[in-house]
């Protein structure tokens, strides 16, 4: 058991180098760090993406009713 | 100013805090939290990315992912309260067969 916790640190720790080294090598293009528009972003949401919101709501609803019926007590 | 690569090694760090939260943890709860931690370090990407160059496409998907994590949870928890009801155990270790 510890040796497989010690196995599983070890193989993260190498991950977090690669991603974390590659990422520090990169050139990111130059950009601002900018406050977010909301105004935008509101409007980017729900005329660009209205329909991937309809979408979410219908997996939204059909989790609420799976979990639901997951979760009910039966009754004996 | 903040360069981006503050962002993205925070990103990689709570990626890889879930990555070890998910291999060697045991209980259910705790994994699946692990897995919500995951999808938070892509979210944080994807708003990193979407601020620093002016597109708020990233935004918008990080907000649809929000709402499917969401989702992932509650099917989620009713999976975990059901397997406590039927085997009295979350561990993930007891929980080997995929009947009841």
């Amino acid at each position: 058991m510890n040796k497989r916790k010690v196995v599983i640190g070890v193989t993260a720790l190498l991950f977090l180098g690669v991603v974390v080294g590659s990422l520090l090598m990169t050139e990111w293009p130059a950009g601002e760090l900018a406050d977010t528009d909301n105004v935008e972003l509101g409007l980017t949401l729900f005329n660009d993406y209205g329909i991937a919101v309809l979408m979410v709501s219908f997996v939204l609803f059909v989790a609420l009713l799976g979990g639901v019926f997951i979760a009910q007590e039966e009754e004996r | 100013m903040i360069p981006i690569e503050y962002f993205l090694a925070l990103s990689g760090i709570l990626f890889v805090i879930g990555v070890i939260g998910v291999l060697s943890k045991r209980n259910a709860i705790v994994v699946l939290m692990s897995i919500e931690i995951m999808l938070n370090a892509a979210n944080i990407n994807f708003v990193a990315f979407s601020a620093y160059y002016g597109n708020l496409n990233g935004a918008v998907f990080a907000l649809v992912s929000i709402a499917i994590a969401a989702a992932e949870v509650a099917i989620g928890l009713a999976i975990i309260m059901n397997l406590y009801k039927t085997r009295d155990t979350i561990s993930l270790d007891e929980i080997n067969l995929l009947r009841w």
